[in-house]
């Protein structure tokens, strides 16, 4: 699982004792507390955790989108507090949000993905360039001229990865962008997410409640109630199946049937994939 | 009450050059205490058949029979098939309206004709079905809740009205698993109350899986299969003809297969197929 | 709802839609001026020959023109009815209390409904052959000189090609969200004007909340998008004048000169039309 050589030791991203919670007049809710964490270079990183466990505030600070009460965020030596640096900081850690439809500002689709580098002032040939390639990238070549209004939500999910790829970030982060999606949009961008990582060497952030999208991250923090819980390699943390389901998640098929298994006698190692389960079952035999 | 479609036809503006086929010919039977899913790709043609069902769409051609009420008939009793059979549409709480969740649950059964008392009594019995308390939740506005509590207000907005039949378009969109699970579960506890018939349209195929009796594929406003989930996911080749997916723990069966262990057993979820693995093993 | 095809952009590689967008919309309001200047029933003729012409360049089908027309079908025939009651004419055929159906309020009827339809056309011509953002550029460069008096011509136009995306989307949701509620027994088609007005709340207030989510998401994205990043911001979309832009200013400024010209009088319009001729001859 772990194969990917292009993970580095260089951080990009270092969150530093972070808190930072959501206030409205007297009312103050709790987003995230004391969180530490590194996001190293062309890494895969999955940030788990159940709906209202803080992970997309801790997405949003990592982008500088919100600031920290306490605490530090650095993205590639800036202060994300930095009001100077503002822009440096969004458009080198691009965000992908959650509902396709909410995140497009123009009606045909190379319009819409040229728009961030238009905003960054980018000669106009340059722009034609990036955006063939960021195109090409999510394999939406063929739609460029077209109207998004048509597409299914995996492919506006694509031109949505497309639009922030062409502004050449250096980290992307997924803030839930897969849970609006049926099982094949899904699919489809956890391919493009994975193609990015393996093949383009992008430091990649997803954070998801689908632990079954982690399987692949080399690295993997679960969030519950605003606070990490586990971190490690997918096998480490999907081990910890208790601290899993106190976070209110759930294994993936294989996992959950190779620990029945095991608990049934056999000498079934824990597995995470379905080929894993496939050999180890096929050995007893 | 006995669903019966009857050669089913609907086309989107007819008789102009924008004409769209969306259902050809269907004919099946929902039996009352069914849970039936409805499956198919984008655009199959599944939401205009769940719009059928309670007369959201008026009948082209065909016929639907809801018990002894012939949908096709011109003088059909709308708000009598309504309170019949309730639709729960993708996003439910997106439809939230009113100033507090009481409000907003009893909506249906006012519609309905029934009177103050009567609405507020049934919103508190919807509540406590979806598992929510009136006392504590009534008075807020839908809008201070969690998403999870805001979907199960939505569920009992519907089932406020005692509807016979429920129509569950993709009911766990967007939530989490442990939302999900929630909300499946409440759906098979409400099959012990008042609800007699469910009717899932769904992609998610392990969901269909493991909470079906039956399923109906439509592929292009075609019914292509009317089977059992164990009948399509392992006795047919529906599933490679059309852009469907099998069941997460199918597809491990079907690898297992490949690899020479045959396990008998439907494998619709993860107990069922660990039972099968556990019953090969000990042979 | 789903039939609105105003402001629906229809993809295509035509003369038309080579087009610069700023030609486009001077071209447009010469037409809709055009429209007005028609007099009698031969400078109408010139006027739809224009359309019909503009339609067969832009290769737009003619069942897509017509949809467009089918979309305003009640208001047409609501003015047609209107002025066919109300004109005050001399040669009365049939007259009943207050209406009057005459043979120049039947003439004046026809004209109201063609001006409508010609007026229709020809705007729809420009947002099928010019992508919404085109529309916003081409207005956003028209504009340009208001700069210089701080209006903020960017952001406008940004807010007018964001609008211009959220119309299909939101008319679909408000579909949605009708059905829903009347899934729950609402009726939106009874009673008194007070009933029905609150019947509405149940649509307006999701879609609203709808509207205020959408919006805060999309502020977030804009800003994700490093929207205002620096005040030299790009193009991506180069704008030039060309020999089509060229070509269809020609073709438009004859025939304003051939519907003037009949208005007058047939032998005029000849004349005119053998001017332009030997314009372009030259």
């Amino acid at each position: 699982m772990n194969d990917n050589a292009r993970a580095t030791q260089e951080a990009v991203i270092t969150a530093d004792g972070v808190s930072f919670s959501y206030r409205s007049g007297e009312y103050v809710s709790r987003g995230v507390r004391e969180i530490n964490l590194e996001v190293m270079r062309g890494e895969f990183l999955v940030i788990l955790g159940r709906n209202g466990s803080g992970k997309s505030t801790l997405a949003k600070l990592l982008n500088g989108f919100l600031v920290p009460d306490t605490g530090k965020v650095t993205v590639l030596g800036t202060d994300t507090s930095d009001d100077d640096k503002v822009y440096e900081v969004r458009s080198k850690v691009g965000m992908v949000f959650q509902n396709p439809d909410n995140q497009m500002v123009a009606s045909v689709i190379e319009n819409d993905v040229a728009f961030g580098p238009e905003n960054l002032g980018i000669p106009r040939e340059e722009i034609e360039k990036r955006v063939t390639a960021a195109l090409e990238i999510v394999g939406m070549s063929e739609y460029r001229k077209g109207s998004p209004n048509k597409l299914s939500g995996g492919q506006k999910q694509r031109i949505a990865i497309a639009a922030i790829l062409a502004m050449l970030p250096e980290v992307v982060i997924l803030d839930e962008s897969t849970a609006m999606l049926d099982p094949k949009g899904r699919r489809e961008i956890m391919e493009t997410v994975l193609k990015l990582n393996r093949e383009k060497g992008m430091t990649v952030v997803l954070i998801t409640h689908y632990m079954d999208e982690a399987i692949e991250a080399d690295r993997i923090f679960v969030m519950n109630d605003g606070e990490i819980v586990s971190s490690g390699a997918p096998r480490e943390v999907f081990a910890d199946a208790e601290s899993l389901k106190a976070a209110g998640l759930e294994l993936p098929a294989a996992s959950r049937i190779s620990l029945k298994l095991a608990e049934a006698g056999y000498d079934v190692p824990f597995a995470i994939t379905d080929e894993e389960l496939a050999d180890s079952v096929c050995r007893l035999k | 009450m006995q669903i019966k479609i009857e050669n089913l036809s609907y086309v989107y503006s007819p008789r102009t050059p924008f004409e769209k086929t969306a259902l050809k010919d269907i004919s099946f039977t929902v039996n009352e205490g069914d849970t039936m899913g409805i499956v198919g790709a984008t655009g199959s043609g599944k939401s205009t058949l769940s719009r059928h069902l309670n007369a959201l769409i008026r009948i082209q051609s065909g016929r639907i029979m809801l018990g002894d009420a012939d949908l096709s008939q011109r003088k059909v009793d709308l708000k009598a098939v309504r309170k019949k059979v309730g639709m729960l549409f993708q996003f439910p709480e997106y439809q939230l309206f009113a100033d507090t969740v009481r409000k907003d649950v009893a909506f249906g059964p006012m519609n309905f004709g029934i009177n103050d008392a009567e609405a507020s009594a049934a919103a508190a019995e919807a509540l406590s079905l979806v598992g929510l308390d009136i006392a504590e939740v009534g008075d807020k506005s839908p809008f201070e809740l969690s998403g999870g509590q805001m979907r199960r207000v939505a569920i009992a907005g519907v089932i406020a009205s005692k509807p016979e039949v429920l129509v569950l378009d993709e009911p766990t969109a967007g939530l989490d698993p442990a939302g999900k699970r929630e909300i499946l579960e409440l759906v098979k506890k409400l099959k012990s109350s008042f609800v007699k018939t469910v009717i899932i349209v769904s992609h998610n195929m392990d969901e269909i899986a493991e909470y079906c009796n039956r399923v109906a594929v439509l592929d292009e406003g075609r019914l292509i299969a009317d089977t059992t989930p164990d009948g399509l996911f392992n006795h047919s080749d529906v599933v490679d003809n059309t852009e469907l997916d099998y069941p997460h723990t199918v597809k491990i069966k079907r690898k297992l297969a490949k690899r020479g262990f045959v396990v008998d057993s439907p494998a619709l979820n993860v107990e069922q197929l660990t039972e099968g693995i556990l019953g090969r093993l000990a042979e | 709802m789903k039939d609105v095809t105003l402001g629906q952009y229809y993809p295509g590689e035509s003369f038309t839609h080579k087009m610069d967008a700023r030609a486009k919309l001077v071209l447009v309001i010469a037409f809709i001026v055009m429209v007005f200047l028609a007099k009698n029933f031969l400078s109408y003729i010139a006027v739809m020959l224009c359309v019909i012409g503009a339609v067969l360049v832009s290769r737009i089908p003619v069942s897509k023109m017509l949809k467009s027309i089918k979309a305003i079908i009640m208001i047409l025939i609501f003015t047609g009815l209107l002025n066919l009651m109300f004109y005050n004419g001399e040669t009365v055929y049939w007259s009943w209390w207050r209406f009057n159906v005459s043979l120049e309020g039947i003439i004046f009827s026809v004209k109201m409904v063609l001006r409508l339809v010609l007026l229709v056309m020809g705007t729809t011509l420009l947002t099928f052959t010019t992508t919404p953002t085109g529309i916003t550029d081409g207005m956003e460069s028209l504009m340009t000189p208001l700069k210089y008096i701080k209006v903020p011509v960017h952001d406008i136009a940004v807010i007018m090609s964001i609008a211009l995306r959220f119309i299909p989307i939101l008319s679909e949701e408000v579909d949605k969200i009708m059905m829903a509620q009347k899934a729950r027994g609402a009726s939106f088609d009874t009673g008194g004007l007070v009933s029905r007005a609150k019947a509405l709340l149940p649509i307006l207030i999701p879609l609203f909340v709808s509207a205020f989510r959408r919006a805060d998401e999309l502020a977030m994205a804009l800003d994700a998008r490093c929207y205002n990043a620096t005040p030299n911001r790009t193009r991506y979309q180069v704008m030039k004048f060309g020999w089509r832009d060229l070509l269809g200013a020609l073709g438009t400024a004859a025939f304003v000169v051939l519907v003037v010209a009949l208005n007058n009088n047939f032998w005029g319009a000849y004349r005119a039309v053998e001017s332009v001729w030997w314009l372009f001859a030259v």
